[in-house]
């Protein structure tokens, strides 16, 4: 350990930064997020799409892309601030983006199942770009939970959708290393969503925090109390503590149809999926596929995401895979700067095709 | 080698005297007798405000000691059993010897380590056959104080799993107190016990009785929850308020009222395009 002196010195410096850092947090403000520009172009029930507005020297081309994401946590991730915003790169890449907004249910959309939401809202949304843009079909890029929609939707109506993206997407439920999976395994979800209602977001979010207790509920405050003086670091670092703790509650329907057939039965593996009585097969998905993963995800890791290489039946399948982890593949600088040139680049490849 | 005679205290001939001459001592013209006054009973100084402080914080100490044991002795009472011996605060608390030692007679983990598995009023209550006219009530508390115990049975269990946690965490966290870990500062120190505490919480979450007795810990809680949920909405009915299955009727119903106007909007949409086609002016045909 230092000398009783650098003990000291240390102490003083880390009260010296801790008092400037409550005065920077005193004048932050209105924590703002979002704030890429954008237009609803059609809404329904609580939900709201979005069109991003095209920078202006640069003229999108191409088939439109609309991103679908989770239910458990609000899409803004994707467009956090200008230096960490998925949406700005993709918009830089010339790239038409659409986003699906879920909005937060409420006790009225208790009822809302897979089928409503993959058959009913995806299926409305990709219909109103279709007619707003006059063309036959769109590219979808699902996040998370809203890849494994995307892959239902785009299994039913592949005329549909030209390319399909999917980022941090569990694909086989049941790997080895999937903790989320294996602790909702035993979860007697009829039980859960009878007695609740909506799955409660809180409930949910302390679940996922739960699975790196400490380096997400302590260390997380360590590195911050070391940028706690700094103004910008300070807003990027809240920004972001208000989207992790922003958590939607989740439809009750929605929630046991979800994890009855992938937690559980593990569908898109074992196959027996049906929405609307239309069987989802995997195999049924002929155009081409991008799968984005994360090497260091602990809520999809790789190993969950991979088996659609072999599940789908595209000809046309690329993976990437980067040295992030489930959130750092949308925020970090490095995954941040290349994906939407990744994205763009594949997509260009293939747009006169089909 | 003798017994050295008592030395001669001069108060207590004050007493011996005092019982032969109470009444010198009672009148109190002889407290200020000089000759008197050493052997008089001291009256106690009043205390000082330091000693006040100090006092009324004993009280206060000493009642919530009370309260706390007033609680552990029901609890005791409700037989939880030899299971709780060994509950949730004690080995966190014994994980980390520093907190421990900074709180040697913390009193949640006196709370806790004084229970006995005795029988239970509760046990033998819940057994009983519920009679007269409050029966279905009855059954409705006997229920509910069962799913309690059973709640608390499995977070009993739950907390067992973390035993070899906070057992490795105090192994190895007390090596690095000790020197061998070599750390340069504070924040390194955290660091290390933070990601020891990490590494010791995922082997205990990626075993398998873990998601077994997780998931029976969240089916338990979720179990009373809804015991609970059917006991207010019994009492909402007899005070004539709409329950919550009502109201989760109407959201169904509306859910699929609304995705049939959805599924009939579509269909008329199809229809519409195919009456348009039909609309359409035919090319002249050969005459």
């Amino acid at each position: 350990m230092n000398t009783q002196q650098e003990l000291l010195q240390n102490s003083i410096e880390f009260q010296t930064r801790i008092q400037k850092g409550f005065k920077v947090m005193g004048e932050l403000g209105e924590i703002r997020v979002g704030l890429s520009a954008k237009t609803p172009i059609y809404n329904e029930n609580k939900l709201v799409l979005y069109r991003y507005l095209p920078l202006p020297e640069i003229e999108p081309i191409g088939t439109p892309l609309i991103i679908v994401y989770a239910l458990v946590n609000r899409p803004y991730i994707v467009d956090l601030y200008p230096q960490r915003s998925l949406v700005q790169g993709l918009l830089n890449q010339g790239l038409d983006v659409y986003l699906i907004d879920w909005g937060y249910p409420t006790s009225g959309d208790r009822y809302l199942d897979l089928t409503d939401y993959v058959d009913g809202y995806i299926n409305r949304c990709v219909d109103a770009v279709l007619n707003e843009i006059g063309c036959s079909k769109v590219n979808l890029l699902g996040i998370c939970q809203g890849g494994s929609m995307s892959l239902c939707y785009s299994a039913l109506y592949p005329e549909k959708v030209k390319n399909l993206i999917t980022m941090v997407t569990p694909v086989d439920f049941h790997t080895p290393d999937n903790l989320l999976s294996n602790w909702f395994r035993e979860i007697d979800v009829d039980l859960l969503v009878d007695t609740m209602g909506n799955v409660s977001g809180v409930l949910l979010n302390s679940i996922f925090l739960s699975l790196k207790p400490f380096q997400l509920g302590i260390e997380k405050y360590l590195d911050f109390a070391k940028i706690v003086d700094q103004p910008e670091k300070v807003e990027n670092f809240m920004r972001m503590e208000k989207w992790i703790f922003d958590s939607p509650d989740q439809a009750g329907e929605m929630f046991r149809t979800f994890l009855k057939a992938f937690f559980h039965e593990n569908r898109f593996v074992r196959g027996g999926l049906k929405i609307q009585n239309r069987v989802v097969r995997l195999r049924d998905l002929r155009q081409p596929l991008l799968n984005i993963m994360a090497k260091h995800d602990h809520l999809v890791p790789p190993a969950a995401s991979k088996p659609l290489k072999y599940l789908a039946g595209s000809n046309d399948y690329t993976e990437l895979v980067y040295d992030t982890g489930h959130i750092g593949i949308y925020v970090s600088s490095k995954a941040g700067g290349d994906i939407p040139i990744q994205i763009s680049d594949w997509l260009r490849s293939r747009e006169t095709a089909n | 080698m003798g017994h050295e005679p008592d030395s001669f205290n001069i108060c207590e001939l004050g007493e011996l005297l005092m019982m032969f001459q109470p009444w010198a001592m009672t009148d109190p013209a002889n407290l200020l007798n000089p000759w008197v006054q050493p052997f008089a009973p001291k009256q106690a100084a009043p205390p000082s405000p330091h000693q006040q402080i100090l006092n009324l914080f004993q009280a206060f100490q000493s009642l919530q000691e009370s309260y706390l044991k007033q609680g552990s002795d029901f609890i005791n009472q409700q037989q939880i059993g030899d299971l709780t011996r060994s509950f949730a605060l004690n080995p966190v608390f014994t994980a980390i010897p520093s907190i421990n030692n900074l709180m040697p007679n913390n009193p949640v983990s006196n709370f806790f380590s004084g229970w006995q598995p005795q029988p239970s009023w509760s046990a033998q209550t819940t057994q009983l056959p519920a009679l007269g006219i409050t029966r279905e009530f009855q059954e409705d508390q006997n229920k509910l104080i069962k799913l309690h115990e059973q709640l608390v049975l499995a977070f009993g269990e739950y907390m067992q799993l973390f035993r070899p946690f906070s057992q490795n965490v105090s192994e190895k966290f007390s090596k690095i107190l000790s020197g061998s870990g070599n750390v340069q500062n504070f924040d390194e120190l955290c660091r290390k016990w933070i990601n020891i505490c990490e590494f010791e919480f995922q082997k205990v979450a990626t075993a398998p009785e873990y998601s077994h007795t997780f998931g029976k810990l969240i089916n338990s809680s979720v179990q009373l929850q809804n015991h609970v949920n059917r006991m207010q909405e019994k009492f909402s009915q007899l005070q004539g308020h709409p329950s919550r299955s009502e109201l989760d009727e109407l959201h169904q119903k509306n859910s699929e009222a609304n995705a049939e106007m959805k599924k009939m909007q579509q269909e008329i949409e199809q229809l519409k395009q195919v009456i348009e086609q039909l609309q359409k002016p035919r090319s002249k045909g050969r005459k």
